[in-house]
């Protein structure tokens, strides 16, 4: 059963398209707010109220203007905003960036020939500043456009094309930096 | 000059790689999640009303129920609205009260809330007749001494409209008070089903309630005995003997013996 069955379903009172619905796409989730919350509690916390809220307002979803797991992560990115409006009363998180120091000397194009393991290219996306973060993941592990990347973050599709160009230059960078 | 794809070539391919082997959440933690937001849905409203109100055929349905609540709401104005939620049986307004009552039900989702709806609405009816028995005591207390204007015949024959009316109301209230009950017994078996224990005890105060209501009243609650509805019954004596009246609500058999004769009087009367 496709995607758009099952939420028409759940919008007709069925429960266990829900649970379905769920078990599709909590672990995604899950990840989508760690991104952002470093307490594995708070994220279990946060991914429970990410789906009481889609559950409470999925009647408010139109399949024409936006695609369910889109919307999803909408509902996750506002759930997680909120919390953080609500625990340190400030709408965005620390930009690590300024932590960071990066070699001046690195060349990203001299590093393709090197064995890339995921333990390093997982290290490597960890410190990237959060907002560089959620746009790969949407834009590359999820695969959502631009357009759709720019509705979940609330930004325009300028802004998403812009990002997703400094990040990727970041993370070639950290990973060159990680081999020297 | 390699052919080989450079690092900015390869990273979204990597990317990707990395969130699928990424952090993952335990399945017991899954489950545990899962749980806890059934829970919570029960708790807010039951999961299929939620889900109905939100489809465009239950938006339909639910300005249909609110345009139901407006109407009444808009028939009643001011001090009217505010009478009617007083009145009591035989006054003008009250069948307007009983409209408000139903279309209270209509507008509401929740089965929890409306089991608890129909719980005030049986409380209201034993009330009524409280104070209509309040009502008969006075009137008996005032009493017709001898030398009154009326014959005793004309005062027995003023009597019988309101036992009758007394009756009504008492059979009423027995309905009610059953119907709630048995919505009640519903509503906690599917809220001990999903294991929503504080709603449980909740719903158990209501029942409670409602029977110790329908004792003092002596009402007939005749409930279906079931393996888990024994409860309801405990509070009410079986051995508990309804008044002696020949109305409809009360128990056959239990009619006083001059009942027949009353009968055969409103019989001649042509009532």
């Amino acid at each position: 059963m496709g995607i758009e069955e099952l939420v028409a379903k759940i919008q007709q009172g069925d429960s266990e398209a829900f649970g379905r619905v769920y078990d599709m796409f909590a672990q995604r989730i899950f990840r989508y707010v760690r991104l952002k919350i470093s307490s594995r509690e708070e994220a279990e916390d946060i991914l429970q109220e990410v789906f009481v809220r889609a559950f409470g307002s999925i009647g408010t979803l139109d399949p024409k203007k936006m695609n369910f797991s889109a919307w999803l992560y909408r509902v996750a990115s506002n759930t997680i905003n909120d919390f953080y409006r609500k625990k340190y009363r400030t709408p965005e998180i620390v930009d690590i960036e300024a932590g960071m120091q990066i070699a001046g000397n690195s060349s990203p194009e001299r590093d393709t020939e090197t064995r890339l393991s995921m333990e390093t290219v997982n290290k490597a996306i960890k410190l990237l500043p959060v907002q560089y973060r959620q746009v790969l993941e949407l834009r590359f592990a999820q695969e959502f456009s631009v357009a759709e990347t720019a509705k979940i973050l609330g930004k325009t599709g300028l802004a998403v094309r812009l990002i997703q160009h400094r990040a990727l230059k970041k993370l070639e960078n950290i990973i060159a930096n990680l081999y020297d | 000059m390699t052919n080989k794809p450079n690092l900015q070539e390869r990273l979204p391919g990597l990317i990707k790689q990395a969130g699928l082997a990424g952090e993952k959440l335990p399945l017991d933690s899954l489950a545990r999640v899962r749980g806890r937001i059934m829970q919570r849905l029960a708790e807010v409203e039951t999961v299929g009303d939620s889900a109905r109100f939100f489809s465009w055929r239950a938006r339909v349905w639910h300005l249909a129920r609110y345009a139901v609540s407006v109407l009444v709401g808009a028939s009643l104005v001011g001090g009217t609205a505010f009478a009617s939620t007083i009145a009591q049986p035989g006054d003008l307004l009250y069948p307007i009260k009983r409209v408000q009552e139903k279309a209270l039900l209509v507008i509401t989702v929740s089965e929890q809330k409306k089991a608890e709806l129909r719980t005030h609405f049986a409380e209201e009816r034993l009330e009524e007749l409280s104070r209509l028995d309040a009502e008969s005591g006075l009137r008996q207390g005032e009493g017709k001494s001898p030398s009154a204007t009326s014959s005793p015949a004309q005062q027995e024959q003023d009597k019988e409209p309101r036992e009758k009316f007394k009756a009504e109301v008492r059979s009423q209230a027995t309905v009610e008070v059953r119907n709630a009950l048995t919505e009640l017994v519903r509503v906690k078996k599917k809220l001990e089903e999903k294991g929503n224990l504080k709603a449980v005890e909740a719903v158990g105060r209501n029942i409670s309630r409602l029977q110790e209501g329908a004792e003092k009243k002596h009402l007939d609650i005749d409930l279906p005995k079931e393996g888990q509805d024994q409860g309801i019954n405990e509070g009410i004596k079986p051995e508990v003997k309804a008044e002696n009246t020949t109305v409809p609500g009360f128990r056959a058999g239990q009619d006083s013996p001059k009942s027949g004769e009353r009968e055969k009087e409103s019989g001649r009367r042509g009532r």
